[in-house]
Parts: C-alpha cells; structure tokens; sequence
C-alpha cells in the first residue's frame, strides 16, 4: 500500500495530467497546423535541457525545464526568423531547425559526457522518454504543469476557439490577436517541454498529435474534440506507463505512441467523421442515388413530348436503359428493384419499366434542376452552350429543393434552358 | 589513414544527402525526409532480427520499404477528409519509430544496434567493420582489406542515386516545378514522387548507422538551403553549391569535433547550422548596405 502511495500514485498522476494537457494542446496544435512546428520545438528544446545541466552540474527540473523553454522559443523565433528574411519555405526552415539544433545538444551531451559518470547518466532518457527515472518531487512538478495548462484551456476556451475559427470576431472584440498568438505558442512550448520527461524529445509531438487526430476523426464540434483528444491523451499516458512499469527496458515514450497509434488505426477505420468505412458507406450511397435518379431521368426524357401532348406513357425494356446509362445488368437489375420498393415504378405488362405518379414527379424534379442550372451556368456565368451539359450531370443529384427555389428566383423563373427545352413546373 | 576514411565516408553521406535535399528543397517536401528517417527504424530493426548481421546491401533495400510504406501512410491518411498531410506525418513517424525503438530495446541481445547509434550515429565505429576480398582474390592480389564496408555501401548508393537522378533529371525539374504540366506531357507526377521517395529512404538508411535517425535531416536539409540563399539560378546551381557546402562542414566538423572529442557527425551537422545562419544573416547585412 505504501508503495502505492509513493510510487505508482505519482507516476499515473503525471501520465493522466500530462496526457490531458498533451491531448488538449495537441488538438488546438492540429487545429492550427502546427504539428511539425511543435515537432521542430521539441528538438530545439534538447540542447538547453543539457546546457542547463552543463551548467548546474546536476539534473535540476526546473532549470533544465527553463533551459529548455529559453531554446525551444529560440527555434521557434528562428523558424519563424528564416521563412520571414529569405525565400526560404516553411518546410526548409523546420527541418533546418530541427536537426541543427538537435546535432547542437548532441555535442553537448558530448561534453556532458565527458563529467564524472554520476553527474550525466540518463540524459539519454529525455531522448526516448523514461518515466521511471523521474525523480518524485519532479512527478510532482509535472502534474502542477500539466494540471496548470489544463485549467488556462478550460478557462480560456472561448478565445482559443475564436482564434483558430474565427479571428475576425476576435479582433472586433478588443483583443490583440498576436499576444493571443503568442500566448499559445508559449502554451504549446510548455507542454512540449514537460512531455519530453515522458515521452522523449522524438516522441513528445506524436504523443500529442496523435490523440488530436483521434478527436478530429470523431467529431466536428472543438468542445467534442478537446474532450475526446484529452481523455484518449490521458488514457495512452497511463497504459504506456503502466506496460513500461512491468518492462522497464522498455522507454515509456514510444509506449504512449504505440498505444494512443493502435487508437488511432481504429479511429482511422471505424470514426464516424471521415473514418475510412463511413467514408466507403457515404461513397456507396451516393453512387446509388446517382444511378437511381439517372434511371428515372432516363424514364422520363423518353417520354417527355408524349406526356407533354397529353399521350399514354411508354413503358421502356429493361435493355434500352442498360445501353443509355453504360452499366452491368446486375447493377442495373437491383437499382430497379430498389426503385420499384420505393413505389417510383412499375412494371407494363410487356415487363417494360413504367415511371408511377412517384416517380414522374421526382424525375421532373431532377430534369427542371439540370435544367436550371444549365440556364444558371449560362446566364450568370457565362458558360458556352456547349460546355453545360456535363457539370449540369453531376449537379443535378447533389442540389436541394431549397437551391432550386433559389435559382428558380434569380433568374426570374424562366421557361426554356439554353439548349431550347422546356424546364418542367409544378401545373 | 582512418582519418581519410572516415571523412571519405561523411563526405559521400553528406553529398547524397544534399544533392536529394536540392529536390526535395524545390518540391517544399524537405519534411518527409524527417519522416522516412524516423520510419526506417523498424525495417532496419526487422531486417536485423531477419539475417542477424549488420547492414548489407541487401539489408538496406528491404529496410528502405519501410520508409516507402510510411511516406504511403502518410498519402493514405491525408486522404482522410479530416486529416491534413503535416498532421500526418505527425502521426506516422511517431507511431513508426516507437515501434522501432520498442524493437531495438526488447530484442537488444539479438540486435546490433542500440539506441545511441540510432540517436547519434557511430561514425568512428563504421571504420572498425572492415570488408575483405575473397581468399582467392586476395592470395593473387596480395591484399585483403579493401576498406569499411559502411564506405562501400554509401558509394553503392551514392552511385546509384545519382545515375538515377542524372537519368530522370528533366523529368524531376519539369515534376517538381510544375506537377499540372507535367501531366499534359505524360509525365506521372506520382510515379517520380516515389522514385525520389525511394532514393531518399536508401540513403538515409545507408547513412542510418552513420549519423543516425535526426541527424541525417541535418545532411539533407541544410546545405540545399543554404546554397538557395545564395543563388537562386538553377536547380543545377543548387545542386553544385549545395554539394560544396555540405563537404565544407564535413571537414570543418570533423577538424573541432576531433579536436574536442565529440561526437563527430554531430558536429558536422553543427557546422552545417552555422553556415547556414552565418549567410543568411551576411546576406542581410549585405541587403542593407545596398
């Protein structure tokens, strides 16, 4: 019991607290296309966390954290410095910041080396993340740190989400965006550093990322997202700590990753905003509707002057549409049956397809919107004659009856398209 | 005498680095080079527990796949609608190295690589792992050291590099600065994507055991940079002057951190630092004086 009270109580501390912030910071880091910014400070961190060593002669957290927070804001200025003084693009300026600055605490982790044995050991740990070589007062520290950035994310919430959405209203407000800017960064600096002493400075921005993408694939909303972003973040923090408690060889770093990574490949397949299979359902879908409404189209143009003269209806066999609308029979087969289901047709005695009252009404309904948009293209746009049909194709299945209206209103009702047909109305 | 290899073998590390980051410095992709160098790991690392030797040739092809399917990955995600592509990479290169890392650590016996050399890279190490000429050759030729296997390894790839550049080199141009034109001409912008894709992933892992996994983006980002600061001319001057620079800081790197015994690759990527941010502030200094 003891030993759960004054080991493992402020190890799972820290990982949840940090993994919360690290979670919420990196949603907001996401949001603002940030990732290989934060990834660039992690690494300009490295050299102040042992140039602060260097210079106390013992690990000290909160100095080495000081050290690195005054590198980390150098490189981040110094990224900024470069895309803003030369052509140099963004990209560039990361990788160049990134790796020089990184080479730079790697000679002086040289020089550290070079101490009496006691004095450098473990400085390889901030590299690749080792929990368990955190000092207890120092677990401490980092739950207050973290804990801390929480509460400015909940406190500030409003402006946060004004500044990545909408800065206009921001600025309308009275607020100076660019201290608002500044203070994110230094928000973002902060975590980054305290991440290091758990995920390392390689891995502390895919500890944080990764539980932000989670987010994102989840939910629309910033409120969802932060929330999702934070408990996944805080989650991976202490299954990670818990595996590298039992193998400890193992660095708890590329744990987290691992972890909050298997999260992510699931969230990947099965997320309900751009997961891979509601994407490949939505995608399906469409393209039914799509051959649907084509099918009826088809239905209708075939009869539209005898209608229009006051004539029967002709029923049209099945192997007129399977030439007019290039498709397989099956496909066409089952498109057919879903469209009698619907009540949108019937079969003639001579088994050709028939459109009912249903369906005479809502392929009127795609030709006038193909129709419109022809005229809109036309009229408003410009297009010539000849290059209208085509876009009118594909619109006409994604344009609402509110959109018709619209366009029905804007140009004042007309009655024939520019090729000289009739567009259909209500009688 | 080892002096000269190991600067021999920093100098082909160095020249092949930059004259890819030229490409990828024009393509704005210098970042997925950081990318490929931290997926590469758990090839390299499988690769090991596979043959159970140290990186031959044939070792190095099988682990620059990894570095391949990581940049698809990255492709994949970014075509979630939610994800963008730095988002991506953000989370493909963590999720690859981790892995990599949990590799290296928990196979550490069966392994030859550990961690230090991924973090730092063991350049005065690869002098010690020598190639010998087979007994025949060597019984007539009456010598049978031919040098570090790491240098024959980065000559492999450095040729092969350039032979397939200099073979693809309009193709790359008309791809990098104008991927819209490059389809009317019939030119898969894609496919010479990959191409450079899969150059730049045999090099950093050719190099990997060198100057390790961050260092290694030092190589390839900086000197290409650094010579578009100073001439803007051609790809081609960008190429030269790049390939320059790059064996300038090899030398001046390897001269104080020999000197001061430090890790010597690291101090190359240093120099390299520094002669980038003394032009671009010389550069300044001149522009004002105008």
């Amino acid at each position: 019991m003891s030993d759960f009270g004054v080991i493992v109580l402020p190890v799972m501390l820290a990982s949840v607290f940090l993994g919360l912030a690290g979670g919420l910071v990196g949603s907001i880091t996401l949001l603002q296309r940030r990732s290989l910014f934060a990834d660039a400070i992690s690494h300009a961190a490295f050299p102040g966390i042992v140039l602060a060593f260097l210079i106390i002669g013992k690990r000290e957290m909160l100095i080495m954290t000081l050290g690195a927070f005054l590198t980390g804001v150098i490189g981040a200025y110094a990224v900024s410095s470069i895309t803003k003084y030369s052509h140099i693009k963004q990209d560039a300026a990361l990788g160049i910041i990134l790796a020089n600055f990184y080479a730079f605490g790697v000679v002086l982790l040289g020089v550290a080396q070079k101490m009496p044995v006691s004095f450098q050991s473990g400085l390889n740990n901030y590299l690749v993340g080792q929990i368990v070589a955190v000092l207890k007062n120092d677990l401490w520290f980092m739950t207050a740190v973290s804990l801390a950035v929480s509460i400015i994310v909940f406190l500030f919430f409003k402006e946060i989400q004004l500044f990545i959405f909408d800065k206009y209203t921001l600025e309308v407000l009275g607020f100076k965006i660019s201290y608002l800017d500044i203070g994110l960064v230094f928000l973002m600096v902060l975590t980054v550093i305290v991440g290091i002493y758990t995920s390392g400075v390689v891995l502390v921005v895919g500890s944080f990322v990764i539980p932000g993408a989670i987010g994102r694939l989840w939910s629309d909303k910033f409120t969802y997202m932060l929330a999702i972003a934070g408990f996944v973040g805080a989650v991976s923090g202490v299954v990670g700590v818990y595996i590298s408690s039992l193998a400890p060889r193992l660095p708890t770093g590329p744990l987290i990753v691992v972890v909050s990574g298997i999260f992510l490949l699931f969230s990947l397949l099965f997320a309900s905003k751009g997961g891979i299979i509601k994407e490949f359902i939505l995608i399906k879908s469409m393209k039914r509707k799509v051959t649907e409404e084509n099918i009826i189209k088809h239905l209708y143009l075939v009869n539209e002057e005898q209608l229009d003269e006051g004539y029967q209806q002709l029923g049209v066999p099945f192997t007129y549409l399977l030439g007019a609308l290039s498709t397989t029979p099956f496909r066409l087969n089952r498109s057919l049956k879903r469209l009698a289901r619907k009540g949108y047709i019937t079969y003639s005695d001579n088994k050709a397809i028939v459109l009912s009252e249903k369906g005479y009404e809502e392929a009127r309904g795609i030709v006038r919107r193909h129709r419109l948009w022809e005229t809109y293209l036309f009229n408003r746009l410009s297009l010539p004659d000849t290059h209208l049909h085509d876009d009118a194709e594909m619109v006409e299945h994604l344009l609402t009856r509110e959109d018709e209206e619209v366009l029905d209103k804007i140009l004042n009702f007309p009655k024939f398209d520019p090729h000289g047909r009739k567009i259909p109305r209500e009688v | 005498m080892i002096d000269i290899e190991i600067l021999l073998i920093a100098s082909l590390v160095a020249v092949t680095c930059s004259f890819l980051g030229s490409f990828l410095l024009v393509r704005k992709e210098v970042l997925i080079a950081d990318s490929i160098s931290h997926a590469v790991l758990p090839g390299i690392a499988v690769a090991f527990l596979l043959t159970g030797q140290r990186t031959t040739l044939f070792v190095v092809v099988g682990a620059a796949l990894a570095g391949v399917i990581a940049v698809v990955g990255i492709d994949l995600i970014s075509r979630a609608r939610m994800i963008k592509k730095d988002t991506s990479m953000g989370v493909i290169y963590p999720f690859f190295f981790a892995i990599g890392v949990l590799l290296v650590t928990y196979y550490a016996s069966r392994i030859d690589l550990d961690l230090n050399c991924v973090l730092f890279g063991e350049i005065l190490f690869t002098v010690l792992d020598r190639t010998y000429l087979p007994p025949t050759l060597a019984a007539y030729l009456g010598f049978t050291d031919i040098g570090p296997r790491a240098l024959w390894i980065m000559l492999a790839v450095f040729t092969t590099v350039v032979t397939v550049v200099l073979l693809i080199y309009k193709e790359i141009k008309i791809t990098s600065f104008d991927p819209s034109f490059s389809r009317v001409v019939g030119i898969n912008p894609y496919l010479l994507y990959y191409i450079l894709v899969t150059l730049v992933s045999l090099s950093i892992v050719a190099a990997f055991e060198i100057v390790g996994a961050i260092l290694v983006l030092s190589f390839i980002a900086t000197p290409p940079a650094t010579a578009y600061l100073i001439t803007k001319r051609s790809l081609a001057a960008v190429v030269v002057i790049g390939s320059l620079i790059s064996l300038v800081a090899v030398v001046i790197g390897y001269w104080w951190g020999s000197f001061l015994d430090l890790p010597i690759a690291a101090a190359m990527a240093t120099t390299s630092g520094v002669i980038f941010a003394a032009v671009l502030f010389g550069k300044k200094v001149v522009e004002s004086l105008k």
